[in-house]
């Protein structure tokens, strides 16, 4: 029974501190009597960002916590990979000892082993995205995985810089500028309006976090 | 903000809150007539939750950068939705499934939600908190894609469910994943992160589908109304873009 009565005090108060901030959000001039309570929500919004913000920063702590606990033991239970675990206690170490003793010398390290890794890895991306697309002409043959590849061709060709190929550049403008614009909208359209549906559903308190 | 953005946004809101409101106590009575339209990747994760409990091999479910706090929180709170309900139904395997972020405020979200999800099966002994994962780095991360590469093949995972955020570099986790014939569905709310699910993913879930795990997997009563909610909101949406296209065909007409 406590714990139920628990549950119900931080629903109550997280479905207050929610409808607080979306009101604090949205309330501005022009709306009517609702904009008086704008100046007092605003600024119990504000305190509440910067909560939000400070809670945030903690989380990184956390994590860090987290990740070292996961890497020591796979290092001290011996299992696979516990090799890069090592490295990469090993370069926590030595980030952490640079930084201290000369912060420029940590900034060297990060542009020369992560940007460097990164950006080789970044070349392979198109490689892969070849390959995939290959791969499900293999594994997925339907008429949208046709149309896929087909599409992807023409603006493949399309973007190359050789003359004789405005054909193909100017069916790849087309293609991004109507039916490639027209799908990104509606997907971003959809995932907007279920954004407000979940958010509504958070506001509400019927979120399964609150139930159990 | 904008006078007619915020009247927009409350008038919306309230709809939403409304049609939930007014819906979810007729589900309740007639739960068994609502019929979802089937989506693939929600019908092969039985599948994959039974090929790690089988193999014994762990489950890799991924929120990818959504996080607490930015505009992917409730992406982040969705995501989070469908590891609860894999996680749920792989609990009693012998390998644990594990969750990866590399959003720091999603931390305390996936741990939460792993807990929740062995509380409900009376299993919350078999809960580790190491068993989230948290890898440092921020949105389109490269090193994040590498980690979970290098993840893929060192816990020997059966399945990868990539729902959450991300962008191109998908493509190199789901690569990974499929010469090690691990079977993955991916879904991203970035547009290079979806096309790349889309191609590259066995089961690829598209945009909002993600939001409506729920739905699926629990068929209770809020969840359903969510998904009749999102339907009913596309339609009138629909119907405002055509209104608007027809009333400014008219207007130029007029003019």
């Amino acid at each position: 029974m406590q714990l139920r009565l628990g549950a119900a005090v931080t629903t109550a108060i997280t479905i207050a501190v929610g409808l607080v901030t979306v009101l604090g959000l949205l309330l501005g001039d022009g709306l009517g009597p609702l904009s008086q309570l704008a100046p007092i929500t605003g600024s119990i919004t504000d305190a509440f960002l910067q909560l939000v913000t400070i809670t945030l920063a903690l989380t990184i702590l956390i994590g860090v916590v987290n990740l070292l606990s996961v890497h020591l033991g796979r290092v001290f239970g011996r299992r696979k990979g516990a090799v890069y675990s090592v490295v990469l206690l090993l370069s926590f170490a030595l980030v952490i000892a640079t930084y201290i003793v000369d912060r420029d010398t940590s900034m060297i390290l990060l542009e020369t082993v992560q940007i460097s890794v990164e950006s080789a890895l970044a070349g392979l991306l198109l490689f892969v995205l070849v390959v995939g697309a290959s791969r499900m002409l293999r594994r997925r043959m339907s008429w949208t995985g046709l149309w896929f590849v087909v599409v992807l061709l023409i603006v493949l060709i399309g973007a190359l810089p050789l003359t004789g190929l405005s054909a193909f550049a100017d069916a790849r403008d087309w293609l991004l500028a109507v039916p490639v614009s027209a799908g990104a909208r509606g997907i971003l359209l959809g995932i907007a309006l279920a954004t407000i549906v979940t958010g509504v559903r958070v506001l509400i308190g019927q979120d399964r976090s609150y139930r159990e | 903000m904008d006078t007619t953005v915020s009247s927009l946004s409350i008038i919306v809101i309230v709809l939403t809150l409304a049609v939930i409101a007014v819906i979810s106590p007729i589900i309740r009575k007639r739960r068994n007539l609502i019929t979802l339209r089937p989506i693939a990747a929600y019908e092969a994760l039985p599948s994959f939750v039974g090929r790690s409990i089988e193999s014994s091999r762990p489950l890799h479910i991924s929120l990818g950068s959504a996080g607490i706090g930015g505009e992917s929180t409730l992406l982040a709170i969705a995501s989070a939705e469908l590891a609860y309900q894999v996680v749920q139904q792989a609990a009693i395997g012998d390998a644990p499934p594990i969750l990866t972020l590399t959003s720091a405020s999603a931390f305390p979200l996936g741990q939460d939600t792993l807990r929740r999800a062995y509380q409900s099966r009376g299993l919350v002994e078999r809960y580790s908190a190491s068993e989230v994962r948290w890898y440092p780095a921020g949105t389109r991360s490269l090193a994040f894609a590498a980690a979970i590469t290098a993840l893929q093949g060192d816990d020997e995972i059966s399945a990868n469910i990539f729902a959450g955020s991300y962008g191109a570099e998908l493509a190199l986790m789901l690569d990974s994943a499929a010469r090690r014939k691990q079977p993955t569905i991916a879904v991203s709310d970035q547009l290079e992160g979806q096309a790349v699910a889309f191609a590259l993913a066995d089961e690829p879930l598209i945009g909002e589908e993600i939001f409506a795990a729920g739905s699926y997997l629990e068929r209770g009563a809020v969840q359903l109304a969510e998904a009749i909610t999102m339907d009913l909101l596309r339609w009138l949406l629909i119907l405002a873009m055509l209104a608007a296209f027809i009333i400014g065909i008219l207007n130029n007409g007029g003019g």
